[in-house]
């Protein structure tokens, strides 16, 4: 309880130096209510994007405005509305409060706290709505975003300030690679926002909960529009968080914000067009649906150094039906997203986990955000896996084949098994160069197919343990050398005679 | 041109409405009407359009209220 003293300082320093303003408030009638949408009589002096308070408090965004009449989207529970009650205009565009006392906490599109805390402090409002930083105050991408996957870091590299679509059915491991890349934040000062549109309540538990159990939830903030909130705060809530991540950008910090996903957030843009009677286009769509996802994912760039040298990296997930990426939103993205990672339910069946599609997955920023080493051991390994898809659909005539082609195979299983990760189980630079230069070399060529996965576990252990100076050098000089290779190799043929052993003592 | 409403806690007289009109000047007087609301305390809320300039007691009390409770949190 505080005590009446600092509540009597906190009134004369917050109250009594207000002077007295005269605000001259539109006001207007509700003339419909429709799903999620209320029609306005009166309010001529509006704008658009306009917050307006109903006079029980619940609040709605001018989103039409017609002759005589003004569409409201509501921000609230739209059941309490009637016909005749009145609304306010506040005066303020849709914002949302911002402040350094965001990290670590849920919030809903409206800075509303959804975790049982304090309110943010409204001190700092950033508008949801904003033109992107044009040409001039951009800079290339050029520092790699790890995300702790061998198959991303060293074959589609994300860069800090790069937009990179993540797509597939559902179930095939979406949300988990995102979250991944979350969790390999911790002690990169990257501030990390997840944006849950329309997702399942127990999702959003879930992944709350295992960030917190990484101990990650400190960097990071978690925005929810959940499929039981109104359809309007679905539609607001990725310009929420843009707004949010444009906060810590402008302080020059790196972000990295997961719109999860934008499938859904057209989906309830596509609600809301229908209420407001707007003409219908492709699969029912509004004609400003590409619009809708541009101004969004433009807004997250790499911003140059004269202005703070903040970036923001965006990792939109996009949910496709039957693999069909040739559909109306998923191209959409596609042509604004500065490449894609694409998951296959084949894949995701067969055992390939991430279930990414190495041949069509592509990352426009590629080699330029790839640290030296990893460039050092990536294109070999580009190479052997282009090589081993073409011949691809000849492992099933494995005894009839020359020598050069089991070759190309072999090495191609090997990588591929390689390439298999366990989810939440992230590996850091040092390990991804380590494990990728031992296969891409052929050290693992003799070693039987089941065995590959325990030979890179034990490897592992052994260079976090014994060795882990090699991972320190190659770490700080964020490069392989001669002297680097020696000695990995030296682990390598320890680690292998180890296997060789326990065959030799089990037969 | 539209007709304007003066909610009041006690009637207006005319040098008071003069003043007002001087300050607003799209008040038409000739099309201009009084009610009487108690409940405002003191001061006027005058309904324009669809404009309302609330200069009324109950307002301003109603705006320290949304301020103590913000500082509260």
């Amino acid at each position: 309880m505080k005590s009446i003293d600092d509540y009597l300082k906190k009134i004369k320093t917050g109250i009594v130096p207000d002077k007295f303003k005269f605000r001259i408030t539109e006001v207007g009638s509700v003339v419909e209510i429709k799903d999620g949408v209320a029609i306005l009589d009166g309010m001529d002096n509006v704008s658009f994007g306009e917050l307006v308070e109903f006079e029980n408090g619940i609040k709605g965004m001018v989103i039409d405005i017609g002759i005589d009449k003004v569409g409201i989207i509501i921000l609230g529970d739209y059941l309490k509305l009637g016909s005749g009650d009145k609304a306010y205009l506040t005066g303020l565009q849709a914002s949302i409060p911002v402040t350094d006392d965001l990290l670590g906490r849920v919030l809903d599109p409206i800075g509303q706290p959804l975790d049982g805390l304090n309110s943010p402090s409204e001190r700092m409002r950033n508008p949801l709505e904003k033109i992107a930083p044009g040409v001039v105050y951009r800079q290339p991408v050029s520092v790699p975003l790890q995300t702790g996957i061998k198959a991303i870091d060293a074959l589609i590299p994300i860069g800090r300030g790069q937009r990179e679509l993540i797509i597939g059915d559902r179930g095939t491991g979406k949300t988990t690679i995102a979250v991944d890349s979350i969790i390999n934040q911790k002690g990169q000062n990257v501030v990390c926002i997840y944006c849950a549109i329309g997702q399942k309540e127990s999702k959003v538990a879930a992944v709350v909960d295992l960030l917190k159990r990484y101990s990650v939830l400190d960097y990071s903030v978690i925005l929810s529009a959940s499929a039981a909130t109104p359809v309007s705060q679905q539609y607001l809530a990725p310009y929420s968080a843009c707004a949010i991540g444009e906060y810590f950008m402008d302080k020059g910090k790196d972000v990295l914000i997961v719109y999860d996903d934008l499938t859904k957030h057209a989906w309830a843009y596509r609600q809301l067009s229908l209420v407001l009677r707007r003409p219908a286009g492709r699969e029912a769509y509004p004609g400003d649906i590409f619009y809708l996802h541009s101004r969004l994912l433009e807004r997250a760039c790499c911003l140059s150094k004269k202005y703070g040298g903040g970036t923001m990296t965006a990792l939109p997930i996009v949910e496709t039906l039957e693999g069909d990426v040739s559909a109306y939103i998923p191209t959409n993205i596609i042509s604004i997203t500065d490449g894609q990672i694409f998951l296959e339910t084949d894949l995701f069946n067969s055992g390939v986990r991430p279930a990414i599609n190495i041949g069509i997955s592509v990352s426009r920023v590629g080699g330029k955000a790839q640290v030296k080493a990893m460039k050092q051991v990536a294109s070999k390994l580009k190479l052997d896996l282009a090589q081993y898809r073409e011949m691809a659909a000849f492992s099933q005539f494995e005894s009839d084949l020359d020598e050069e082609t089991k070759k190309f195979l072999n090495r191609g299983s090997k990588i591929t098994q390689i390439l298999k990760q366990n989810k939440h189980q992230l590996l850091s630079l040092s390990k991804q160069v380590s494990i990728i230069w031992a296969g891409t070399k052929g050290y693992l060529d003799e070693l039987p197919l089941d065995k590959v996965t325990q030979f890179e576990d034990r490897f592992m252990e052994v260079l976090s343990t014994k060795k882990n100076e090699h991972l320190k050098r190659i770490e700080e000089q964020k490069a392989i050398n001669t002297s680097d290779e020696k000695d990995l190799l030296l682990v390598v043929k320890e680690i292998l005679k180890e296997f060789i052993n326990s065959d030799n003592n089990k037969k | 041109m539209e007709k304007t409403i003066i909610y009041s806690a006690y009637k207006l007289d005319q040098s008071e409405v003069d003043l007002l009109t001087r300050k607003f000047p799209f008040i038409d007087q000739s099309n201009l009407e009084n009610v009487i609301d108690k409940t405002l305390i003191a001061g006027v809320v005058i309904y324009h359009h669809s404009q309302i300039i609330d200069l009324s007691l109950k307002g301003r009390l109603n705006n320290l209220e949304k301020k103590l409770y913000e500082i509260d949190r």
